[in-house]
């Protein structure tokens, strides 16, 4: 086994800074290929990081498996929330509510409101009695490109009554009908 | 003296297996362009139905020939320069060389034939070849004499440190060696299990002396294989990154005893962990996939024990050559030399498919991404960057040493990692997002009318965008690789190459490992011990039910 003196340099170190123009092109090649190799990387797995964690922070906007209406103590989730292309162009939005009161549940959902601020009249009530779980689906036919941005939701419960306007996320969009 | 002038065999033998495996890398890397292109829709120049013609190609190229014909030729160089002494017989080694070639031809002719709808015998299998896909016979026999080679060229290894160990009965394996020798013992431990598939199994059924296989047998018996096939990969690119790398940073290995215990450790857990690929498979107990999790998870420690020992070499390197300050000394290094900035980048994007892995060894966080776009996402980091760039860049400072000729365009080979690094993210950083969004792996178009895919970050078109763009970098990269190599290979010998080819001893060197580490029977025995608990019941359950029942006619019927 060869054994090397521990002092020798294996390699030639960086040469001190050169006066040849050859030397200081090839130090900016370097500078260039190095910056560009890490900046490059750098900034789209920072912009995939931080994109990860706004999506988990949540932009307030409600999607499937969320949660609608928290100041009620009945659980009201999205189980669906999609955009059918037709003819005609539907949107569909089916809420799970489980009502584990002592009390009879009902929940209003309409009307719609698009991106663009128009509002899409039409509403659906599902009663849901005391210790059950029903669902609540309904339908608006909505304007091509239009995109469900909001709906009004009503809570009704004993004495107890809560409206609030809910923001959607963007739904699926599929080809064909429900 | 170089290499070439010390052991002119050697090097001969090296450079034919290095020509075999690069011609492989060009042509598995064009094929990775189209495959790229063509799922994402930017371009399509084969038909949907060859994509499964043009994926197995890539991946059987890619991931067996060029790897193993890289890592042959490596390791015949890393046994003969730290031992000092050449091959016991010449013929052997050209014997082993011969049956991996052949098994090559033999494997690549029925999967272009795929091409020819003419030609009777295709191989339209992929990597992974899982029943009830069927390929001509023709192929799975260059599989068998691709596995039976780099089992003769591990015994050409051990012959070789035989013959040293009976003229240095009290010395401690050089480490290049030991690197060698318990990745090649992790190597014949892992093929049993792909032996016993192709040859007890898919031979008799593509002859049609069976009727039907058992799928479920097929896969376990091929990921018990193909787990620890990775480290068959990485193994190498580790022997480079401890061995080499310090040296061009222009230090030395921090730990000669660290670096044993993790090749130790990759010998013992490398195998013992394949269900982690067979979560979704029924019929494997979920106790089982558990034990299977455990070990996987206890794999990231050897991988965390080399981020540690090689970063530290590169600090040492780089403080050598004047860096100075907590991480300033980053700047010091030699980002000038191509070996060096190949091997770094390699290192850091594994890191990045170190993590990956470890959402994919999760249990249940792997049903989120099984199958889709995530999986090559994760692996074309590991074994596509961490391995294949280490390769190519060790390539640029063995070269010069295998054929005595200096490097040619080195303009062009410094570019060349910084180009891969840079693709490899835009494609692997697409793929995964991919797979978060759903998207299918190996699927030739990924366009669905009545499925739109949930992007988590960005959206769906962006990402192929990306994906094309990322894939297109790295088929440049490659170009200016194997453009480097060429103009090399051409050029005129030399008196004196330039390279510096003395690897100085590690700061702490092999008196300081303890001796049981070198007894590899001990490890060995251990590593069988591991496989029998993980895989000897569920096995046994399997055959019990009798080989081949459940079983599955072939595909296409």
């Amino acid at each position: 086994m060869t054994h090397n003196d521990p002092t020798d340099d294996p390699e030639e170190p960086n040469p001190s800074p050169a006066a040849s123009p050859d030397d200081a092109s090839r130090r900016r090649l370097i500078r260039l290929l190095v910056g560009l190799a890490i900046g490059i990387p750098v900034a789209i797995e920072a912009s995939t990081f931080f994109g990860l964690l706004s999506g988990e922070r949540g932009d307030g906007r409600a999607d499937i498996g969320d949660e609608l209406l928290t100041d009620t103590p009945q659980t009201e989730t999205i189980v669906d929330s999609s955009v059918f292309e037709g003819p005609p162009r539907v949107y569909e939005l089916v809420i799970e509510v489980t009502n584990d009161e002592e009390t009879p549940y009902e929940l209003t959902a309409g009307p719609l409101f698009t991106a663009a601020g128009e509002k899409i009249t039409g509403s659906t009530t599902a009663e849901i009695p005391a210790g059950e779980t029903g669902e609540l689906n309904k339908q608006w036919g909505i304007p091509k490109e239009a995109t469900p941005a909001a709906v009004e939701l009503r809570a009704v419960w004993g004495d107890t009554e809560v409206s609030e306007r809910v923001a959607l996320a963007q739904p699926a969009v599929y080809q064909g009908s429900p | 003296m170089t290499f070439i002038d010390d052991y002119p065999h050697e090097a001969k033998l090296v450079r034919y297996c290095f020509a075999v495996a690069f011609a492989a890398l060009g042509v598995g890397g064009l094929l990775g362009l189209v495959q790229a292109l063509h799922r994402t829709g930017v371009l399509r120049i084969i038909d949907s139905s060859d994509y499964y013609t043009v994926l197995t190609a890539h991946g059987v190229l890619l991931a067996l020939v060029f790897t193993t014909f890289f890592i042959a030729g490596l390791f015949r160089w890393a046994v003969t320069r730290s031992l000092e002494r050449g091959v016991v017989s010449q013929r052997y080694s050209w014997l082993w060389f011969g049956t991996l070639l052949t098994g090559t031809i033999l494997a690549a002719v029925p999967i272009l034939a795929g091409f020819f709808p003419n030609v009777p015998m295709s191989a339209d299998v992929l990597f992974t070849f899982y029943p009830p896909l069927q390929a001509h016979p023709v192929f799975y026999v260059g599989a068998v004499l691709l596995i039976v080679g780099s089992w003769l060229a591990g015994a050409d290894y051990f012959r070789s440190f035989a013959g040293w160990r009976r003229e240095n009965p009290d010395e401690r394996i050089p480490l290049q060696t030991f690197m060698v020798l318990t990745t090649m013992l992790m190597w014949y431990l892992a093929t049993i299990g792909v032996a016993a598939e192709v040859l007890f199994f898919l031979i008799p059924w593509s002859l049609g002396l069976i009727q039907t296989v058992d799928p479920l047998l097929s896969r376990t018996l091929f990921w018990f294989f193909g787990h620890p096939v990775v480290y068959f990969w990485l193994l190498p690119a580790y022997l480079v990154w401890y061995t080499i790398l310090p040296k061009l940073s222009g230090g030395r290995l921090l730990s000669d005893p660290l670096a044993r215990i993790v090749f130790v450790l990759f010998l013992l857990l490398s195998t013992p962990v394949g269900f982690h690929h067979q979560y979704v498979d029924p019929g494997i107990p979920s106790g089982y996939k558990f034990v299977a999790m455990v070990n996987t998870m206890f794999l990231l420690l050897p991988s965390l024990l080399t981020a540690f020992t090689v970063v530290a070499s590169m600090e040492h390197g780089a403080r050598q050559r004047g860096g100075k300050g907590r991480l300033n000394w980053l700047r010091a290094l030699p980002w000038d030399n191509p070996a060096f900035v190949g091997c770094a980048l390699a290192g850091l994007m594994f890191a990045a498919g170190g993590f990956s892995g470890m959402i994919n060894a999760g249990m249940n966080i792997n049903y989120l991404i099984h199958n889709t776009l995530w999986i090559p996402g994760h692996f074309h980091l590991t074994v596509g960057t961490a391995a294949a760039l280490t390769y190519m860049a060790v390539t640029y400072w063995l070269l010069p040493q295998l054929t005595g000729k200096e490097l040619a365009l080195k303009k062009w080979a410094l570019v060349q990692p910084y180009l891969w690094f840079v693709g490899m993210t835009l494609m692997s950083n697409a793929m995964h997002r991919g797979g978060l969004a759903g998207i299918p792996r190996r699927t030739a178009e990924p366009q669905y009318d009545q499925v739109s895919f949930d992007a988590v970050v960005g959206s769906v078109s962006e990402m192929r965008l990306q994906i094309a763009l990322g894939g297109t970098l790295l088929f440049v990269s490659l170009v200016l690789f194997l453009a480097v190599l060429v103009a090399t290979w051409l050029g005129p010998r030399v008196e004196q190459i330039s390279v510096n080819s003395a690897i100085p001893e590690p700061l702490s060197g092999s008196d300081h490992a303890p001796l049981v580490l070198d007894n590899l029977r001990l490890w060995a025995a251990i590593a069988v011990l591991l496989v029998i608990i993980a895989y000897g019941i569920p096995i046994w359950s399997m055959l019990a039910d009798g080989p081949f029942a459940p079983g599955s006619p072939p595909f296409p019927v």
